[in-house]
């Protein structure tokens, strides 16, 4: 059981080492193992989150030909979130954080 | 950040494609606009709000506490300036040129931190705080210094044009922009 244990370990270290870093000694992920797209997402009117966002909570806004989007950054937080592929007026966006 | 389409890896920060099918290219920068949700929804009643589960609750107004951490930055013709808003904490406005007559400007309650060009019909204009609101010197109208428009004076109904730009970390913006020049305030 040892030696098993102690070759896995090896070879785990081998895949953590050739997976660090590549030719131009960058860490590049692999685009296959990302998290799932964020699109087409919910968006609301000002009256229906009086009671969910707070007014000292920071948003992203952005305006474009007249309309106007706010993001809640509360709501952008964290790897799973830093990106929502949005459209305001026409406009393919991403909100990023 | 990776788009699906092609796999290819962009930086966040330059918006610019670093690796695969699309390297080199650039995303169009949208200019916007980090604030409290009170200031963006009083100068917006009509926006829309994303509506999501937070998965954090901490990002309030406080967030730029230590400003000494944070710049806003803009890039024109290859090259790029900062201004620390540690600066902007102290000065609430600052004229300055970078590519043209600029006005950055920093709403101490509503947290906006905005560059705009100064130019109103081809000149320049140079803005001061003066009863705790945005003036500028040669008309004395009033701006609003989150929206850029003025809201009393000769120049009522007239807005600035906002630039794109973009806040971050100063350590970050250094890295991805290590020519940048910043703005400093003169010494007496």
């Amino acid at each position: 059981m040892c030696t098993l244990s102690f070759w896995k370990l090896l070879a785990l270290f081998v895949v953590l080492i050739t997976g660090c870093g590549d030719s131009d000694g960058v860490n590049w992920p692999d685009a296959d193992s990302l998290y799932p797209v964020i699109e087409n997402p919910i968006t609301t009117e000002v009256v229906d989150v009086s009671n969910s966002i707070f007014d000292d909570e920071l948003v992203l806004g952005v305006v474009i030909d007249g309309k106007a989007r706010a993001y809640p950054i509360n709501m952008l937080t964290g790897p799973t979130r830093e990106i929502i592929n949005d459209e305001l007026s026409d406009v393919a966006i991403a909100a990023t954080w | 950040m990776v788009d699906s389409e092609t796999n290819t890896f962009w930086s966040h920060l330059l918006g610019k494609a670093m690796r695969g099918p699309l390297e080199g290219q650039e995303l169009k920068m949208i200019n916007s606009v980090v604030c409290d949700w009170k200031s963006w929804k009083a100068d917006h009643p009509d926006t829309t709000v994303l509506d999501m589960v937070p998965t954090i609750a901490s990002l309030k107004d406080d967030y730029y506490a230590d400003a000494s951490k944070y710049i806003i930055g803009m890039t024109a013709k290859g090259q790029s300036r900062a201004w620390q808003l540690d600066h902007l904490k102290k000065s609430t406005i600052i004229n300055d040129e970078f590519n043209g007559s600029v006005v950055i400007v920093h709403d101490q309650n509503g947290l906006g931190t905005q560059v705009f060009s100064s130019m109103i019909d081809s000149k320049s204009l140079t803005f001061v705080i003066k009863k705790d609101q945005m003036r500028d010197l040669e008309t004395d109208s009033t701006w609003n210094m989150r929206t850029g428009k003025a809201i009393d004076g000769a120049l009522t109904g007239r807005s600035l044009k906002p630039l794109e730009s973009k806040i971050s970390l100063k350590k970050a913006w250094d890295v991805f922009y290590p020519e940048s020049s910043y703005w400093f305030p003169v010494e007496n």
